[in-house]
């Protein structure tokens, strides 16, 4: 494409159009991010949100065990039975002891699966466990509980330790707490099954949940009831208090909702801009033809009837600052260019010694003058006047001289004429005319003689002239009333006539005529 | 008019209640003159090491029926008095140890400044109280 085809408005009007395309473009990419983003940051508050009711819930499985384990080891059958055990009397007494709340269970709404009680002495060492429960369960206290418990010195004993720890594939949760209260004879481990509160995270998440083994994760302690197919996982790993993987806990979230707010948000949100752009986009478009597109076309058809020929225009346009100097400057130009032409006609029409009117301005005059005399019928004179031996003069004074003596005659005709509609004019070497409308002989006489005495108040010497010692000039005049049927030439050669007439009889006096041929 | 009655009734009722709390919530004193001022673990070694020592608390008795200290007995500040007192301690040379909530709570200093008074010899004070027992997860009975 050639760019003197391409206009500003074509193009101003694409960059502006593919300027608004790549808004509206910009504004489905960044709404594809920003609906990212929001799903990005829901997950991770659904992370949080699952990590903090695990804890929860781990924290009431606590407080719950450690009620119990309290309960069991201060007052009852427990401590009594295990004083007697470790004195070295029969232990069958205490693990029936231990066996109780296993098979009786407790008083008051406590939601733990208890899987095993068990004794220890002050020294950690096993000394009985309940026959009930599970099976096989390592006899040995956990580590963890162990690692802390040890070592531990006076009071410090009697305080309460838990973990979360594993057995084989399972994991469990254990509180040890001291039998006999701050009078410490030795310790009891309860043992809980956490599965059973952590299924209570459904409720909390208030969504369906799955619990599976942190070992084996193909294997479910719990699985949700219904299809959990279009619902988004959450997954939170429950550790051991030795870092191991104990539980994978998965909520199903039905994120659907949200998204469709968060896809509403994004698609209302593009629309609004969309709808933005485009009221820009036309402002836009709107300010540009008025301010520019308008006032360039304006200035284009203005340049183009100036160029046409019509110079004597002013560009009349109004625009911006640039659009205005450039109009104020091409108007300068013009102003330049007819102040120009002026001189050039002028100079075209004006004889360049004298200043006065020349041959062609005298034809152009003499043929309107004419015409105007036709139409209005008012008479019309023809002064040819020339300068008596004015070739002896150049001889005798040289060419300046002769230069100089003929800008002073053209002046002194000047002087001798008053009326604006008169013209004088140099007809050709030292011959003058004067064109005289709507004059009569009468009224050329007056001007005749008006040039003879303004000649002779030159007083210019001229001493080779055979008539006078001074410039003199004949006179040679012809009126007519112009008609139409005749050529205004033929007043020309009928004042030449008469100026050959006053030659003739001396020179230095005038002859005028008028149509009739009659002398004066 | 009614309007500035109002705004200025607000204005003395929000004063009131918020001198009501500050006076609700003071803290007991740094120091009680004449006692033994002991944290919780001073408290349990005390306990297993002295077996005349009364523990007193000195708490309402529905707190102290949901859990105290092993072997103390109840006695509310206010209703303490010479007698219910020397039925658990009749000799004045009884060690006692005085605890209530905490240390925004006034009970066992005005217990124990009661006990000073009347002339028991030691006067144990755990100012740090339940709330310090169980902060550091010392057992407790129920």
């Amino acid at each position: 494409m050639e760019i003197q085809r391409l206009s500003i408005k074509s193009l101003t009007i694409t960059i502006l159009i593919v300027i608004a395309g790549f808004s509206v473009l910009l504004s489905f990419v960044s709404g594809e991010y920003f609906f990212k983003a929001a799903r990005e940051s829901q997950l991770y508050s659904l992370n949080r949100v699952i990590q903090v009711a695990t804890k929860e819930i781990m924290q009431q499985l606590h407080d719950q065990a450690y009620d119990i384990a309290t309960a069991l080891s201060i007052e009852g059958e427990i401590p009594k039975e295990f004083v007697k055990a470790v004195k070295g009397e029969t232990k069958g007494e205490l693990v029936k002891a231990l066996d109780d709340p296993l098979i009786t269970g407790f008083v008051g709404a406590y939601i733990i699966d208890l899987v095993k009680v068990r004794a220890y002495d002050l020294k950690l060492n096993f000394i009985a466990e309940s026959h009930q429960g599970i099976q096989g369960l390592s006899p040995q206290m956990p580590k963890i509980l162990y690692q802390q418990g040890y070592g531990r010195k006076g009071v410090a004993r009697s305080k309460a330790i838990s973990g979360l720890w594993q057995h084989a594939d399972k994991s469990y949760y254990s509180v040890l707490v001291p039998i006999g209260g701050i009078f410490i004879s030795g310790y009891l481990e309860v043992v809980v099954n956490p599965v059973n509160n952590l299924v209570r995270l459904s409720e909390k998440m208030n969504s369906p949940i799955s619990i599976r083994s942190g070992i084996d994760p193909k294997r479910f302690y719990y699985e949700p009831k219904k299809s959990t197919e279009k619902l988004l996982p959450i997954e939170y790993e429950l550790k051991t208090d030795l870092g191991a993987s104990a539980f994978l806990l998965t909520s199903y979230e039905d994120i659907a909702k949200l998204s469709e707010g968060v896809k509403e948000t994004v698609f209302n949100t593009i629309s609004v801009f969309i709808g933005l752009v485009l009221i820009v986009l036309l402002i836009a478009i709107w300010l540009f033809q008025l301010l520019l597109f308008k006032p360039v076309n304006l200035m284009l058809n203005e340049i183009r009837n100036i160029t046409d020929g019509d110079i004597s225009r002013d560009l009349q346009v109004k625009g911006l600052a640039e659009i205005a100097i450039l109009s104020g400057e091409f108007n300068k130009m013009t102003k330049e260019i007819r102040s120009r032409e002026e001189v050039l006609t002028r100079l075209s029409v004006i004889d360049a010694l004298t200043k006065i009117a020349n041959r062609r301005k005298f034809d152009e005059v003499l043929k309107n003058e004419y015409l105007l005399g036709c139409r209005s019928g008012k008479p019309l004179s023809i002064l040819m006047i020339d300068i008596d031996y004015f070739k002896q003069f150049n001889d005798t004074y040289g060419h300046l001289a002769g230069d100089d003596c003929i800008k002073k005659v053209a002046t002194a005709l000047k002087r001798s004429v008053y009326r604006p509609t008169d013209l004088v004019a140099r007809y050709g070497g030292e011959e003058f005319a004067i064109i005289l409308p709507d004059t009569t002989k009468s009224g050329e006489r007056v001007i005749a003689e008006k040039i003879m005495s303004e000649i002779a108040r030159l007083n210019i010497p001229h001493s080779s002239s055979s008539v006078d010692d001074k410039i003199t000039v004949s006179i040679g005049g012809y009126a007519v009333v112009p008609s139409i049927h005749d050529d205004p030439v033929f007043i020309v050669a009928e004042a030449d006539k008469s100026l050959y007439q006053a030659k003739g009889a001396g020179r230095n006096q005038f002859v005028l005529r008028n149509e009739f041929n009659s002398v004066i | 008019m009614k309007k500035n009655y109002l705004i200025s009734f607000i204005v003395f009722l929000l004063l009131v209640v918020s001198g009501i709390a500050r006076a609700e919530k003071p803290f007991a004193p740094e120091k009680l003159q004449g006692t033994i001022r002991v944290d919780a673990e001073a408290a349990a070694e005390l306990i297993v090491n002295t077996p005349s020592l009364l523990v007193v608390d000195a708490r309402k008795e529905v707190e102290y029926s949901k859990g105290h200290i092993q072997g103390s007995v109840s006695l509310l500040d206010t209703e303490m008095t010479l007698e219910k007192l020397s039925k658990h301690a009749p000799d004045k040379s009884t060690p006692i140890l005085f605890y209530c909530n905490g240390e925004r709570c006034l009970r066992s200093s005005r217990a124990a400044a009661k006990a000073l008074e009347w002339d028991y010899k030691l006067i144990y004070w755990f100012r740090g109280g339940w709330n310090e027992w169980v902060d550091k997860g010392m057992p407790i009975s129920r």
